[in-house]
């Protein structure tokens, strides 16, 4: 498993999405949230974008307003976690054509499907925007 | 307002505003409650159409952080449902709203099995999808045939999710590996390359589990090789290419399966592909440098050879001087890694990283120290000692910490002379002192110690730091006891050195300095080292007894016991009738065997410095308690037994200060541990032996009820007299009021004798403790064992208790 888990706040620190691939109690998970959040509206832009968090390490990137959180073990290779997280951010973009953060809100059940199609299970499964954006537009149709 | 009853309930998007409109917590609590309790009531009607529509505002009442459990079993009824918007919105709930400890997730496993064998894809890919994300174990086992069937699947739709599945099953139940070892092969030539990604990935989850595994794989090595080959070579579809990379998600995944399966000696193919992705790989962007960090993290795993390790190091170097940090960031971590196999190689980079200790980043900062701290050596330890201690000046509290203690442990370990060590860690000190561990004021005394032509210079330059700057507690501690120890230095002699002179000092100004020092905003701790280099100086300084009576004098009102005792005691020492012994009694400390603080028998981890090498006080046989069998078998009350809360100073009528500890009539001593003046007089020539001891150790609870907690503590502190134990008595507040007056007796029987130290304290706060030193002699020790009668009052809200209890819990040859 490479991701415990996915963060999504914004800069008031309400979580537009919280996916863990991980057990962890609910008051844990909501206090952990809160505490990423704290260190990483801190953070410099020019500072590094890893954070070593309690046993674990947190990789975020921030666009526009709304900072992506991933929580990985200590060893993970932290690059290609900025990467996963670009590959997100760029369907969610593509999905909802220039998305803001009110998409994000008001089609939050969309966008957990959107990130089923590229993680799951800790594991990024599809590396394929064209991949993604297909499947999803497919699993849509049904609606 | 809305209306109670409705016939169509409220949409998501609508609830969504109406959260949004809210304008405080409260107002957001109250839409959320009313929400909750109109979809809680929606449930209760079995044939409810919107059910789907509830629980997708239930996902958006979780995500805010309220509770949802209400909705967990809807979500069981949605995914057993036969429309697919409700299973659809069934599924994401699972996954939501519970987790794998939820009990009621198994009752999921069913309707999870019927769609994996329907024949609607999508519908086969949300149970995969489900499976993978929150499974528990007994699910994984019982579905695991199913998805091992799904990994042929002949759409690589359903392929890759049952791949990631079962990695799920393999973490969850390890027994069933073998199932999926066996799909490996197939997985590994899948003709959709996200496949075989997942496939990799299911691999390295295999390895991570049972790592004596790894064998089994290497024979993939070729077929591993040979897949990156293709990536690299062959164009690919362009969708896969980030950045101007071959799915860089690959590659990172193929490379660090490489590592795992090289064996002892890596293939020749495989070196040449690691190789050849070292050179051609384009740096320009993020995706190709995740690739190229990986590969470079799996030259440093496996037997490389050399020329694979300077390409790996200089990728490293180049990653350092990128004005990126998280490239600096990334390459300090392997290069601490590369650190530990090849030292000169990192050393090139040596400059590159000292200047990342300066980084406004402080896991920037963190990773240099590290690495800094590996590259010194007895040749360049000079340099960058200097360089570390410049950025000590401007590194902020969190990060002075971690600095500190690496720059003392370089110090220490490649100090190339004792002056330099001494200069260096007084700069430390005199930056921050206060940062600086105990132990290292401990190790420069020592030091400064045992090296007598440093002596005088010492404690110059620290009386001068001192008199600069009383912030600093490390430097404080180490400056008063030297000035304690060699204030003679300071009055008689005037030093020349390369920057300056060191003028000799008035004694006014050596107890001016020492004054500053005793503020009352001072920790106790610096008071009495204070006092205890006063009342040295009594001797070294006899010019300035005055004002060193007067000093001492003002803390015999001192709130705190310790000091109070102590000033006390000082005072009496002063007194004309023990001119004759005053002097022999504050010699300089005898050398003392350096040792690691942990090492030494101590109880009281915050005992000064000067104070550690205690003495073994003899107890005198007159101080014999009660016979045990008088306590038990004539049931007397206990009137010899001691009462350890004195705080009275010792009369002056004794002959010798000797005698304090074998005659006085009231058999209560101070703790030797916070004594440094018997640490003096009784056996110096013990000292050597005395700390170089590991102590055998035994500790159990002594006496315990539902108000108080005793603990013994016990080490033999001398192995060639193992009949004497050193008891370390602790005694705990369990209950939740104040314990007051607390006095704790105790009778042996005829084989033992014992001394017993005072506790700083009578009362104890809730949750607070005490402290006490017993010493035990067992005079037949392996013949009979040790037992003692403890009598335990104290008073709780003015009521009295009084305890009786036996130990007999040593070990039967202690």
């Amino acid at each position: 498993m490479v991701v415990r888990f996915l963060l999504l706040q914004n800069r008031q620190g309400k979580t537009r999405l919280s996916k863990w691939y991980t057990y962890v109690p609910h008051d844990e998970k909501c206090q952990t949230e809160n505490e990423i959040h704290r260190l990483v509206i801190n953070r410099d832009q020019k500072f590094t974008n890893f954070i070593e968090f309690k046993n674990f390490k947190v990789i975020y990137r921030k666009y526009a307003g709304l900072f992506f959180s991933v929580g990985v073990d200590i060893d993970e290779n932290e690059l290609s976690i900025m990467e996963i997280i670009h590959l997100f951010v760029e369907v969610l973009d593509q999905f909802f054509g220039n998305v803001c953060e009110l998409d994000l809100v008001f089609n939050f059940h969309k966008v957990y499907g959107i990130l089923d199609e590229i993680i799951i299970g800790g594991e990024i499964m599809e590396s394929s925007k064209q991949v993604i954006l297909n499947n999803l537009k497919i699993g849509d149709k049904r609606n | 307002m809305q209306a109670p009853k409705k016939e169509q309930p409220t949409r998501l998007r609508d609830l969504i505003k109406a959260v949004r409109a809210c304008k405080t917590a409260a107002e957001e609590r109250a839409v959320v409650a009313q929400e909750s309790a109109e979809i809680r009531e929606s449930f209760r009607d079995e044939t409810y159409r919107f059910r789907h529509r509830s629980v997708a505002k239930l996902l958006f009442i979780q995500m805010m952080g309220y509770p949802t459990n209400f909705g967990q079993v809807e979500c069981l009824k949605l995914i057993a449902s036969s429309n697919y918007t409700e299973k659809r919105v069934g599924y994401l709930g699972l996954t939501q709203l519970l987790n794998e400890k939820d009990d009621v997730l198994m009752m999921v496993t069913n309707s999870m099995q019927i769609d994996m064998n329907s024949s609607n894809t999508q519908i086969i890919g949300m149970a995969l999808t489900a499976l993978a994300n929150i499974a528990t174990a007994e699910m994984c086992r019982d579905l695991s045939k199913d998805v091992c069937k799904l990994m042929s699947h002949n759409n690589s739709y359903i392929r890759k999710r049952a791949t990631i599945a079962g990695a799920r099953i393999v973490r969850k139940c390890p027994d069933l590996i073998e199932d999926f070892q066996g799909e490996v092969p197939k997985v590994l030539e899948d003709r959709s390359h996200v496949v075989v990604m997942n496939g990799v990935n299911l691999l390295l989850e295999i390895i991570k589990i049972q790592p004596n595994i790894k064998q089994a794989f290497v024979q993939y090595s070729g077929l591993v090789v040979r897949a990156m080959r293709n990536l690299i070579h062959t164009v690919h579809s362009p969708e896969h290419t980030i950045g101007g990379v071959t799915d860089p998600f690959l590659q990172v995944s193929l490379i660090k399966l490489m590592s795992k399966i090289a064996g002892a000696e890596p293939s020749e193919e495989m070196t040449d592909c690691l190789a050849q992705v070292a050179t051609n790989t384009e740096p320009a962007k993020n995706a190709g440098n995740a690739v190229l960090y990986e590969c470079v993290r799996t030259i440093m795993d496996i037997s490389s050879t050399s020329g694979l390790r300077v390409l790996a190091t200089n990728i490293m170097g180049r990653f350092l001087l990128n004005r990126d940090n998280n490239l600096r960031y990334v390459a300090l971590n392997s290069l601490l890694k590369l650190v530990k196999v090849d030292l000169l190689a990192v050393q090139r980079h040596k400059t590159t990283i000292i200047d990342c200790l300066k980084d406004a980043d402080i896991a920037i900062r963190k990773k240099a120290l590290e690495l800094t701290y590996c590259l010194i050596n007895e040749s360049n330890v000079k340099q960058i000692v200097k360089e570390m201690i410049d950025f000590l000046i401007a590194a902020e509290p969190e990060f002075k910490e971690a600095l500190v203690t690496k720059l003392c442990l370089a110090i220490e370990l490649h100090s190339p002379t004792k002056q330099w060590h001494f200069d260096s860690v007084l700069r430390v000190l005199t930056l921050a002192g206060s940062y600086v561990p105990e132990e290292v004021v401990a190790s420069t005394a020592h030091i400064i110690s045992s090296t007598p032509e440093l002596q005088s210079y010492a404690v110059h330059k620290l009386f001068n730091a001192l008199v600069d700057n009383t912030e600093q507690q490390g430097l404080v501690l180490l400056a008063l006891w030297s000035i304690g120890e060699f204030g003679n230095f300071l009055v008689s002699e005037t030093l020349k050195t390369s920057d300056g002179e060191l003028k000799a000092m008035t004694p006014n100004e050596i107890i001016q300095g020492v004054e500053k020092t005793m503020t009352p905003i001072a920790a106790d701790i610096c008071k009495e080292y204070a006092l205890t280099a006063l009342i040295k100086l009594s001797v070294r300084i006899p010019q300035a007894v005055q004002s060193i009576r007067r000093l001492i004098e003002q803390q015999i009102s001192a709130l705190n016991v310790e000091l109070q005792q102590r000033a006390c005691e000082y005072i009496q020492l002063l007194g004309s009738n023990w001119d004759s012994i005053r002097g022999p009694l504050l010699e300089k400390m005898p050398i003392y065997a350096k040792a690691p603080a942990v090492d030494i028998p101590t109880t009281d981890s915050s005992s000064p410095v000067l104070e550690k090498p205690k003495t073994p006080t003899q107890p005198n046989s007159a101080q014999n308690l009660l016979d045990i069998e008088t306590l038990i078998f004539d049931s007397q009350p206990i009137q010899q037994s001691q009462i350890q809360q004195s705080t009275e100073v010792p009369q002056p009528q004794f002959e010798s200060l000797l005698d304090l500890f074998s005659s006085t009539p009231q058999p209560s001593f101070p703790a030797p541990v916070l004594n440094p003046v018997t640490g003096d007089i009784s056996e110096p020539d013990k000292f050597e032996d005395f700390v170089e001891i590991t102590p055998i150790k035994h500790n159990f609870i002594a006496f315990e009820d539902e108000e108080i907690n005793v603990d013994f503590n016990c080490t033999k502190p001398e192995p060639d007299a193992l009949e004497n134990t050193q008891i370390s008595v602790i005694v705990s507040n369990k209950c939740s009021k104040d314990i007051v007056g607390f006095k704790l007796s105790a009778a042996v029987l005829k084989h033992l004798e014992f001394s017993f130290s005072s506790a700083a304290s009578t009362s104890m706060m809730p949750g607070g403790s005490i402290q006490m030193q017993m010493k035990m002699k067992n005079k037949a020790q392996g013949q009979k064992p040790i037992a003692i009668r403890m009598k335990i009052d104290y008073t709780i809200d003015s009521v009295p208790r009084s305890k009786l209890s036996t130990v007999d819990s040593f070990p039967p040859n202690y």
